[in-house]
């Protein structure tokens, strides 16, 4: 009952939430994409790519090519209407999993004791997880225009889930721990990531471009940078919102009904409520 | 393993009220991470091309 809970709650959270993002980025960030996607057409083959050919993505592999080039090998959505239902519902499904996780956290500080009220919670665990899943990891791997190169995918995956995970323990350190040493834990777990330090390549992302493309595609990549803080604000203030209501409207209740069945304090409950 | 402290104060209910909270929270983040993996790292080259432009919005290493 519980578990149902959770999915339909945060699938309701999701289409208003994912909604709300589409929108934003189709009127910002989307229009860099496409407008990027106009130079890549142009790009020479880089010696960063030649270099790194384990990325093994098809824009490395040719001279010169476009995203159309591509549909030819594997199913892609048409620009236009199709394009933007298939982003539609990848926003929905990343904003799905993004509520689950926030009620876990929410659900979790519950059955530990928390006396806060749901809103309140959910733009504490809203703050921590624009910091996780956005900022800590795009302060070492900016946000990517298509085109660019950079170091090989799976490097730049396996150091974005080191800089989440960091963040998240320093976020759950800050939480969880009474002693005053927690801000000294949670600095060495935001450290973590940048003392291995994010991959990238020691050339210039944009080598495959000459003259005019490349001073286009730098200013639409640092465009890019701000149109996606933008979004990534708006996503988690709506998930504050959004996240702390159907929190209060249908979660709450339901774990609160299971935690008070027994007078017997839950385990972990070390700090009751005053 | 905490079987006989349940059964003294909830005979009724087989969980205790942490594990009855506990599991669920646990699948559900279970299920966030996986649907996080198939809409922003999975390499399948179809949840790429669906999932392009929302992985390059949310800041995910795409290409």
């Amino acid at each position: 009952m519980i578990f149902q809970r959770l999915i339909w709650a945060a699938l309701a959270v999701a289409v208003v939430v994912g909604s709300v993002q589409s929108g934003v980025q189709q009127l910002q960030a989307v229009p860099i994409i496409l407008a990027a996607e106009v130079y890549e057409s142009q790009k020479v083959e880089a010696p960063a790519a030649a270099a790194a050919p384990a990325a093994a993505h098809t824009h490395t592999d040719g001279a010169a090519h476009t995203h159309a080039g591509e549909a030819a090998k594997e199913w892609e959505p048409a620009d236009g209407a199709e394009r933007i239902f298939w982003t539609w519902v990848a926003n929905v499904l990343h904003a799905f999993s993004m509520a689950l996780l926030v009620f876990v956290v929410m659900g979790f500080s519950l059955a530990r004791g928390s006396n806060l009220r749901s809103l309140t919670l959910a733009a504490w665990v809203a703050a921590a997880g624009w910091l996780t899943f956005h900022f800590w990891p795009s302060l070492g791997l900016h946000a990517e225009i298509p085109g660019m190169d950079a170091a090989r995918l799976g490097s730049r995956q396996g150091w974005w889930v080191l800089a989440a995970a960091s963040a998240a323990l320093a976020c759950g350190s800050l939480a969880m721990l009474r002693n005053p040493w927690r801000w000294a834990a949670a600095a060495a777990w935001l450290a973590v990531p940048y003392v291995v330090g994010a991959p990238h390549i020691a050339t210039d992302p944009l080598a495959g471009f000459s003259g005019e493309a490349q001073t286009a595609l730098r200013q639409l990549g640092t465009q890019f940078i701000w149109a996606t803080t933008w979004v990534s604000l708006s996503f988690w203030v709506c998930m504050g919102l959004a996240g702390g209501w159907a929190f209060q409207r249908w979660v709450r209740p339901a774990l609160l009904a299971v935690l008070q069945r027994s007078e017997a304090p839950v385990a972990g409950a070390v700090q009751a409520p005053q | 393993m905490t079987e006989p402290t349940t059964l003294a104060h909830s005979p009724s209910h087989a969980l205790n009220p942490a594990q009855a909270v506990l599991r669920p929270l646990l699948g559900a983040a279970v299920l966030g991470f996986v649907v996080l993996y198939g809409v922003a790292f999975a390499e399948s080259p179809l949840a790429h091309n669906a999932a392009h432009d929302a992985r390059h919005v949310t800041v995910k290493p795409c290409h």
